[in-house]
């Protein structure tokens, strides 16, 4: 006798059969809508891409020499906005950075990045604006006319009494039309505290930023190392890893990820490549290559101004490779220091880990090396660390801090970047550096205090 | 996230295991495929001069419980290969180097059979690896567990009771390595319990 595959066709389950057939369809409607869903979970990493503007569209810099050092300092200040205020607020911040002019903002974390030229006593910048943590971003294009105050700063003697920055800026075409005119208020806040020299570090995170703000640059790559002064910091923060073959290398997670980089065949940890297999087979989102160490702290001496590197160290393995070329780096720093080229630098060794903390004081030069410890003060004092770096949870630790200053060291706070909790710490706290994703936020609310 | 799958899992398993007190027999029935496979995937890698391959050989097999109604539910596995880059010419690598890229899907399979026509639809994790081979010599080895889903429709022809033979076309799908295999494959099936 054949065997029935289904249910016997008795009229005892016919009737209960369309009932079975709309429960089944319901489930397979369930488990559709189940797989949709777990596709777009996981592949919620929708582009957004942020076109950085052409500044070639714009011609004013054209024929213009470079800026004296001594006259751009004069620039630099607190400004009220008397036009395009809707855009960038009431006042805004200008801070150079070398050649470049930045002007941070308060209104919509906006800021504008601009190269600087003088042609007969004109002062001309041209650049681009965007909001900090959203994709909007357009041209823009200053000047300051010889009667508006260009006259006196490229005098270099003193800051006139008068200057007003005229412009326009708008999206991405070559006819801007959004006037925008700025007028020097003051100059930029210094901090009075005596055992930093007046010094406060704006330390970026990850080189200058994360790749989920669309910077024109990847992560830890050594193109954004080079912007990261253009966005207001004066220090960065990059995480060390070691591939394969032991070479230290700029990367954050442990594993290589299509948040981080470009290349269908790396898989897996970091550490499973060689050097050569990752220099062939991946880039990183922007299409920069995975910087070696070396080659950052190289650039990070020679071609920024910055003046605070923090080495986040994420393996016991690194201490060795690592310490040797943090001495090379600052012994050449100091040369340049000496020499006139550059400011002081200092390059910091992170203890964020206890395995990472306890090997490294194992090391027999660790009281030398400078280093951050994110532990505790009483480790810092043990390591000789120069800066203690507490999360921002624990709040302003107002005790602690004042022993470190006592102490004749330094705290860094980490990873700050709502613009409410900014000027919170910056108000209630003592903390001689904020670590951040947003620079340009940090730097806005640092140099607009009186 | 793993822990929202697994809710989901739960949920469906739940759902699809609910109340019922009229039950008739069930079937145990295990699948094996194997056939050739197509991978889509957005190629970013760039060598100076390399042959890529995207069709391989795949092959899995189905274990599935087939109760008294149309819905069955059962687990997956196999091999699939997604992509093969040989290196002709480069700066750093090896000439002759291989880079085999490749997944081991563990799904969770939901299949409807009527008429000998099988729909299914899949969903759990690929082991996602990589073998990089320098003269037939692995010296690279790594990998990583991606979540990703899996439909199918087939057509199964039966030889005896218990055994069979059919084909299927296949989608898979690793989303966040942005990886889609078509596969085109023979099925064999033995039916335990019937």
């Amino acid at each position: 006798m054949k065997k029935q595959y289904y249910y016997p066709k008795t009229s005892e389950y016919f009737s209960k059969k369309i009932n079975r057939y709309f429960q089944i369809l319901s489930r397979i409607l369930f488990v559709l809508v189940s797989i949709i869903f777990i596709h777009f979970l996981s592949s919620c990493n929708s582009e957004l891409k942020v076109i950085v503007p052409d500044v070639q569209l714009l011609t004013s810099l054209q024929g213009t020499s470079s800026i004296p050092n001594s006259s751009r300092r004069l620039v630099e200040g607190v400004y009220v906005v008397e036009s395009g205020f809707g855009e960038f607020g009431d006042t805004v911040i200008l801070k150079h950075d070398r050649e470049w002019l930045s002007i941070f903002c308060e209104k919509n974390s906006s800021y504008i990045v601009m190269q600087s030229g003088m042609k007969d006593s004109t002062l001309y910048y041209a650049g681009y604006w965007r909001y900090a943590q959203s994709p909007r971003t357009g041209l823009c294009t200053l000047e300051i006319k010889p009667d508006d105050g260009a006259r006196e700063i490229l005098r270099a003697v003193a800051r006139p009494q008068r200057i007003i920055i005229r412009g326009v800026f708008g999206g991405n075409e070559a006819v801007l039309r959004n006037p925008l005119v700025l007028r020097f208020v003051r100059g930029l806040f210094i901090r009075a505290h005596i055992k930093s020299d007046g010094k406060f570090w704006i330390i970026a995170h990850r080189g200058g930023g994360r790749n989920s703000d669309r910077l024109p640059f990847s992560e830890n790559s050594t193109e954004l190392i080079k912007f990261a002064g253009k966005l207001g910091a004066n220090g960065v923060e990059i995480d060390v890893r070691l591939t394969k073959d032991g070479v230290p290398i700029l990367y954050h997670d442990e594993n290589l990820n299509t948040r981080l980089i470009n290349g269908e065949y790396m898989v897996g940890p970091i550490g499973n490549y060689t050097y050569a297999q990752i220099q062939e087979l991946c880039r990183l989102k922007n299409g920069e290559r995975i910087p070696t160490l070396d080659d950052v702290l190289k650039a990070v001496v020679d071609s920024t101004s910055l003046t605070a590197v923090w080495l986040d160290i994420k393996e016991i393995a690194e201490i060795e490779k690592v310490i040797p070329m943090q001495k090379k780096y600052l012994e050449r720093a100091r040369v340049l220091q000496e020499l006139g080229k550059r400011d002081s630098l200092e390059i910091f060794f992170g203890l964020a880990t206890t395995d990472i903390y306890n090997a490294f004081t194992a090391h027999p030069e660790h009281e030398q090396v400078p280093s951050i410890c994110e532990l505790g003060v009483s480790q810092t004092q043990t390591a000789n660390s120069k800066v203690y770096a507490p999360r921002w949870t624990l709040g302003s630790l107002p005790t602690e801090v004042a022993r470190l200053h006592i102490d004749n060291r330094r705290s860094f706070v980490w990873t700050l970047d709502q613009p409410e909790f900014i000027v919170k710490f910056l108000n209630e706290g003592d903390f001689d550096g904020i670590l951040t994703n947003y620079p340009t936020v940090v730097a806005y609310h640092y140099y607009i205090r009186k | 996230m793993k822990s929202i799958i697994i809710i989901i899992l739960l949920m469906s398993g739940n759902i699809l295991l609910g109340q019922d007190t009229l039950r008739g027999d069930y079937r145990i029935i295990i699948q094996g495929n194997l056939g050739l496979s197509r991978s889509y995937i957005q190629r970013t890698t760039i060598i100076d001069k390399a042959e890529y391959t995207q069709t391989g050989l795949m092959g899995t097999m189905r274990v599935l419980w087939r109760p008294d109604h149309l819905l069955g539910i059962g687990i997956e596995t196999g091999l699939l290969r997604v992509s093969n880059l040989l290196v002709k010419e480069d700066a750093n690598l090896p000439v002759g180097s291989a880079i085999k890229l490749g997944a081991i899907p563990i799904l969770a399979v939901f299949s409807m059979e009527k008429y000998g026509i099988e729909i299914s639809s899949g969903v759990g994790i690929y082991d996602y690896h990589v073998d990089a081979l320098v003269n037939a010599e692995i010296t690279t080895s790594s990998n990583e567990w991606e979540i990703g889903w899996m439909v199918s429709a087939g057509y199964y022809y039966p030889l005896t009771r218990s055994l069979g033979v059919g084909g299927d076309v296949r989608l898979y799908a690793i989303p966040e390595r942005s990886v889609q295999l078509m596969s085109l494959s023979a099925k064999f099936q033995w039916q335990l319990w019937y």
